[in-house]
């Protein structure tokens, strides 16, 4: 069924049109990457110095592109690390104190120089709030919402994370919490659930315990999505139940994992305030692969440590749109585009551009400076958390399953820009082939010059010139790792180490294998959904 | 944050705008030069290149150079210094493998104290056949590794007093066969040089006719076939049994891979397990043989690598399997393939030459391919006796006349001759690469003397070893 607004943000039900135009750019990501890949290795046996020209272009792009990827790194690390002690709650007082009096809150003289920067920050941000003249809601009308899926997971997991929203300064009795249980996790999953309901519902605002059965006649499938939009649904009847309007709910969706800091939902709260257009804004925190860190395999940690390094980059960007895991919105603005799409693996993704579409282009993402901390999936050995690592890696390239959708969205909805459709489907198209391709061409494709040159005659000096650039490049790709491990010294909880030389000096080493990491965790499941896709094969389960 | 991070995509954009093409222009500009890629033996050799230090030390590559000539040296303190044109080719590597700096004083040590007229090498081996004169007495075996000198036969052999005709060795064989005609009556005699002491069987009466020639694969070693007047004879020696008849009307032969190799009078050549059990013919066209072989020439056929087979005709004739198949018309006197590089010395009396074996260096670029050729590196010589690759391939010590030079093989036909020493004409020469040393007869008093000229292989990086075919 069409949607009244017009786009449907599934590829199912098509028409012709619709059926060609999605088949089409189905097949463009993985046939350009393919194609980039293959055409350098035509090109190196071929062309050998044509392809050194390419692999130069390809090196010097992706120097300068780490080159810039580690400034940012830098400065969203030491952004993140000025505002790690701040008193988001007491924030939301001087908002309420704005309301009342008008009047901006006295500016204290901060101990340390990150503490004065974000005091700076902070109260520029009040002038500018002044100066706008936007009304920013109450702080006692603002909810929150907080949806936990729970699939497989123990009570004790579970019990964790509703303690640490339960230490949140943020009051919880304005806090619901709803259990998102899926109907197979099994009678021990239900009577965990269940048993928590009548630990903490008195606790919070609520806590309800939100069941999902698939339905079979709609062809819905037993998923996140559709388990989570379950409990969205029942949590918005329970607060229009309770006179609560949805526009002031802040819904977000936790991993069962997560472990937020006390601050992290009046962090949410504050800048879902002080956000202008909060109903068309998604708020994104920095997921960071902390928790139980030092308790997980070394090259598990390096992996996390890279994943949490590449979300840390993308909230120093908001032209980067995408929201990811556990981020915030108006329950208002979830329900007006009809939750979560139902047959998505990347549900988060996927919830970001049905409303980029639905509203036209006037949907964004604002990162918050506030990490989130999710464990290391693994049970003690290597294997699985290596095997956990690929899992989760695959689900997130999957998310390519959102680029056919999203350019027929650009073509169906004349009211979003041309210079936008173009500049977002560029960079979707850039953001799909980028991870899936420069990995194997800079430590492995670019190697292929010197290779077929050397078969062809060992006497080229394209053998040995390639050969230069290319160790000119893996120079800089070892220097850019190390200058990476460092800056992840300052991110990680040190105080919970348990054998620290071992631990570290194992955490250190394990970066020289962060190429084969790149290929085996990044390019290679990127590639293979990109393929998979292209040749018509889904995955709508998780 | 937004603002910085805007400027820093900025910035990080126009860096990229501005490195890339000055990376391709210097690329192009680069790939329009050529290079010298270098080793020398010492490593950590000095280099200039038309009197300029380079600045680095061997092994070294010198990039960006523009095409010419150069005029290289590489020194070593208590080396002599080498110096050569040296010519760069536009977008092409110019490899000097390893330039081999001989020492200022090269020593020479004496390894016998009586002297002999002739050296025979056991290629392989590491044992040395010293001869004084024609009587099997007089023959004394040289062990590279210990020094020792042994006699081939004890004082007390009746055969000891007999005539050396002939002596029969083979590549990777510690066994010596010999051919000796003690009071007109012929006696042959298989000794084995590595045990000790030397382990002799008598094989006359296995030899009822003269033997010709006798050859064996060190493989299938206790099969003897000895090769005479076109006919062949099998020995069994451990079995006991012998068979006449195995071949007849032969006009070639070589035994290698456990098959006898064999051109058939009419020109066929054809390959047969050593128990007949299975016959393959190799070439097929008597009339094409006639002119590549020629109509009555005797060939010695053994292998070059696992595709190739080499001929080579009592009047000097060298042909191969490939194309093109004939290699050199007339005059060769010896062919010697290299263990630890793809390269073969040929040599007649006036010139030495190089087939390159590995496919890289033999390949044309068109379809009609040149296909493997000697390159004639030394011409103008005396009196060519003996060649022998030197410090993995790069180099060859070759006797001509009564001296010993060297040539560096890898500067093809560039290559100068540098004299290091004096032999006794006409008596051969041996390298051994285990130890570095050129073993040959000193000139006056045909002493064992040993010039080092490379250091001994313990002492060097490992050497790749070429494939046995």
């Amino acid at each position: 069924m069409k949607p009244a607004d017009g786009f449907d943000y599934t590829r199912h039900g098509l028409d012709g049109r619709g059926k060609r135009l999605q088949r089409l750019f189905e097949i463009l990501p993985g046939a350009a990457s393919l194609g980039l890949l293959g055409g350098l290795v035509a090109l190196a046996w071929c062309r050998p110095l044509w392809a050194l020209v390419f692999v130069i272009v390809f090196d010097s792009f992706f120097i300068c592109y780490l080159s810039y990827i580690l400034v940012l790194l830098a400065l969203s690390s030491f952004r993140l690390g000025i505002e790690r002690h701040t008193d988001w709650m007491a924030r939301i007082r001087d908002l309420d104190g704005i309301r009342k009096s008008g009047a901006p809150p006295v500016e204290s003289s901060a101990a340390s120089p990150g503490r004065r920067l974000s005091e700076m920050i902070y109260h520029r941000r009040l002038r500018q709030l002044r100066a706008s003249c936007d009304d920013f809601p109450r702080s006692e009308t603002i909810h929150h919402v907080v949806i936990v899926p729970v699939t497989s997971e123990s009570r004790e997991v579970i019990d964790q994370s509703l303690r640490s929203l339960l230490a949140q300064s943020f009051p919880s009795d304005r806090t619901m919490v709803m259990l998102a249980i899926e109907e197979n996790a099994g009678r021990r999953a239900h009577k965990a659930g269940w048993d928590l309901h009548r630990e903490y519902y008195e606790r919070f605002l609520a806590l309800y315990v939100a069941p999902h059965r698939a339905d079979a006649d709609s062809g819905e499938e037993i998923h996140r999505a559709v388990n989570v939009s379950t409990a969205a649904r029942m949590a918005a009847q329970a607060l229009r139940e309770r006179d609560i309007p949805l526009d002031c709910a802040i819904v977000t969706c936790l991993e069962p994992s997560a472990v937020p800091e006390p601050q992290y939902l009046a962090c949410v709260a504050w800048h879902f305030m002080t956000c202008p257009r909060r109903q068309r804004t998604a708020f994104q925190p920095v997921p960071a692969y902390y928790g139980k860190v030092w308790d997980a395999p070394d090259l598990a940690r390096v992996l996390h440590v890279g994943t949490s390094f590449s979300h840390l980059i993308d909230t120093s960007d908001p032209e980067k749109l995408v929201t990811f895991s556990s981020h915030s919105m108006s329950l208002r603005t979830l329900a007006e585009v009809g939750y979560w799409p139902a047959d998505m693996v990347s549900s988060d993704a996927s919830l970001f551009w049905k409303c980029y579409l639905r509203f036209a282009g006037d949907y964004r993402m604002m990162p918050m400076q506030i990490p989130l901390w999710l464990d290391i999936p693994h049970d003690g050995s290597l294997q699985s958390a290596v095997r956990g690592v690929y899992r989760e890696h695959r689900r997130w390239a999957w998310g390519i399953e959102n680029f056919p959708i999203i350019l027929r969205g650009f073509i169906d909805q004349p009211a979003i820009p041309l210079f936008h459709k173009l500049r977002h489907a560029s960079k979707l198209m850039f953001n799909s082939v980028i991870p899936a391709t420069v990995p194997f061409v800079v430590f492995v494709l670019g190697w292929l010059p010197a290779v077929f040159a050397a078969v062809q005659s060992s006497s080229s000096i394209a053998v040995y010139n390639t050969a230069r650039l290319q160790s000119i490049v893996l120079g800089f790709v070892g220097a850019s790792l190390a200058i990476a491990a460092a800056i992840s010294l300052f991110l990680l909880p040190f105080g919970r180490m348990k054998r620290p030389v071992r631990q570290l000096g194992g955490y250190l080493l394990s970066w020289l294998l962060f190429p084969v990491f790149a290929i085996l965790f990044n390019a290679l499941p990127a590639l293979g959904a990109q393929v998979r896709l292209m040749f018509g094969q889904y995955n709508e389960r998780r | 944050m937004i603002a910085l991070r805007k400027i820093l995509a900025l910035v990080f954009t126009v860096a990229f705008l501005a490195l890339c093409p000055a990376l391709v222009l210097h690329v192009l500009k680069i790939m329009r030069t050529g290079i010298i890629k270098m080793d020398s033996q010492p490593k950590t050799a000095s280099v200039t290149l038309d009197g300029r230090d380079i600045g680095g030390a061997t092994p070294l590559i010198i990039p960006d150079l523009p095409p010419g000539t150069y005029e290289m040296t590489v020194s070593a303190p208590g080396y002599q210094s080498w110096s050569q044109a040296v010519t760069v080719n536009q977008g092409r590597a110019t490899t000097l493998e390893r330039v081999l700096l001989l020492p200022d004083k090269p020593r020479v040590r004496n390894l016998t104290d009586a002297g002999f007229d002739r050296l025979i090498s056991i290629e392989r081996m590491p044992f040395l056949l010293l001869t004084d004169g024609d009587s099997a007495g007089a023959l004394r075996v040289f062990d590279t590794r210990n020094s020792t000198l042994r006699p081939l036969l004890p004082a007390d052999s009746p055969m000891a007093a007999g005539r050396v005709e002939d002596i029969f060795i083979a590549a990777r064989s510690s066994r010596v066969i010999c051919h000796i005609e003690l009071n007109d009556e012929p006696g042959i005699l298989l000794v084995d040089v590595a045990t000790v002491p030397h382990r002799i069987d008598d094989l006359s009466e296995r030899f009822s006719e003269p033997a010709g020639k006798v050859l064996w694969d060190e493989s299938a070693k206790e099969v003897l076939f000895s090769f005479r007047d076109g006919k062949v004879r099998k020995i069994d020696l451990r079995l006991g049994r012998d068979d006449s008849n195995f071949g007849g009307d032969w006009r070639g032969i070589g035994v290698f891979n456990r098959r006898v190799h064999y051109m058939e009078r009419d020109g066929r050549i054809k390959s047969m397990a050593f128990d007949k059990s299975s016959e393959k013919t190799i070439f097929d066209d008597p009339r094409a043989s006639r002119e590549i072989f020629g109509e009555s020439a005797t060939y010695a056929i053994w292998p070059l690598d696992a595709e190739t087979i080499l001929f080579h005709s009592d009047n000097g004739r060298l042909c191969q399997s490939g194309l093109p198949n004939v290699l050199v018309e007339e005059g060769v006197r010896g062919v010697r393939s290299d263990e630890d590089s793809s390269r073969v010395l040929v040599w007649t009396a006036r010139r030495l030459g190089v087939l390159e074996t590995s496919s890289d260096k033999t390949r044309g670029t068109g379809p009609f391919e040149k296909g493997r050729q000697v390159t004639w590196i030394f011409e103008n010589a005396g009196d060519i006796r003996d060649a022998w690759c030197v410090d993995g391939g790069s180099h060859a010590v070759v006797q001509d006349g009564g001296r010993l030079v060297l040539l560096e093989l890898f500067a093809g036909v560039n290559a100068r001759p540098r004299g290091i020493a004096g032999a006794k004409p006409a008596s051969g020469v041996r390298y051994d690469a285990r130890s570095g040393l050129v073993h040959a007869l000193e000139p006056e008093r045909g002493r064992l003397i040993g010039i080092e000229i490379a250091p001994p292989r313990s002492l060097l990086a490992p050497q790749p070893s070429r494939k046995s075919p």
